[in-house]
């Protein structure tokens, strides 16, 4: 593949992606100058192995894949062991303070959202495990398949379904917690 | 306690469902289910709504141009 092709394969493929793998690794790390730097170390391997890419396939999921896993390699080196157990499976074996179990559907009513900023819903996402928001970020903000999801994060897909069932009641719970602090209540519990 | 698994199973089906991850006979049944049932249907309607939610409130970070050339000129100094 000479240079020429490599370079048109970056600009129409791969680069129209920037701004979602910007997004993703931004919920990765938590960081916008990690974040930035996570993009750049994508891009660079996505042109390393561009060979490796079938043109006018899935680039985006090609690239977060290359994401994911520099991410967990870094996190890695940095010697910190992913959570052998993620926690938010401990904790969803739990009941909430209503002594609602939370491995149960939560219910939450479309007024109790409607007052809540893009700030409240990026802690929501930020406050779950990495396996959680991963799954909630790839499925709900970039609209990947179940089947890409499990590909990108190299998990059965029936995992990446049980993840994401919990993964959206721990955010509805947490949601749920940021709109009764302001104020905003469930009606159907007064009535 | 004993309804909780049936709960659950038709939670399942719900994000499944709007997740449009259900097998083509299995969604046709499903929304034969909503139609008898508004509860159903309600259900449906709320997870819709929080998955659009979600999308639609989670803040885009948009790459600067400066960042794609630096990358660039990163791969020229690497070839």
């Amino acid at each position: 593949m000479d240079r020429k092709e490599k370079d048109r394969i970056f600009e129409k493929e791969f680069a129209v992606h920037a701004d979602a793998l910007l997004t993703f690794a931004y919920h990765l790390t938590l960081y916008d100058s990690s974040a930035e730097d996570l993009v750049q170390e994508t891009f660079m391997k996505a042109w390393r192995f561009i060979e490796k890419y079938d043109q006018g396939t899935n680039a985006k999921a090609w690239l977060f894949t290359i994401m994911k896993n520099a991410f967990i390699n870094d996190y890695r080196k940095k010697g910190k062991q992913p959570k052998k157990v993620d926690i938010d499976e401990a904790i969803f074996t739990l009941d909430d303070d209503n002594g609602t179990p939370l491995n149960s559907y939560v219910d939450l009513r479309q007024e109790m959202l409607e007052n809540l900023m893009g700030d409240e819903v990026t802690m929501a996402i930020n406050s779950l495990s990495l396996d959680s928001r991963t799954v909630v970020l790839l499925c709900d903000v970039e609209g990947f398949t179940y089947e890409e999801i499990a590909k990108i994060t190299g998990v059965p897909v029936g995992t990446v379904r049980s993840r994401l069932f919990r993964a959206r009641n721990m955010l509805k719970a947490k949601l749920k917690e940021y709109a009764e602090s302001f104020g905003y209540t469930d009606k159907r519990k007064t009535s | 306690m004993g309804d909780q698994p049936v709960q659950q199973s038709l939670a399942d089906k719900v994000s499944l469902f709007v997740d449009n991850s259900l097998s083509k006979e299995d969604k046709m049944q499903f929304i034969s289910e909503m139609q008898n049932d508004p509860a159903i249907s309600e259900m449906v309607a709320q997870e819709k709504y929080f998955k659009d939610f979600i999308k639609n409130k989670v803040p885009r970070r948009k790459v600067s141009p400066n960042m794609i050339e630096g990358i660039m000129r990163n791969i020229d100094s690497k070839s």
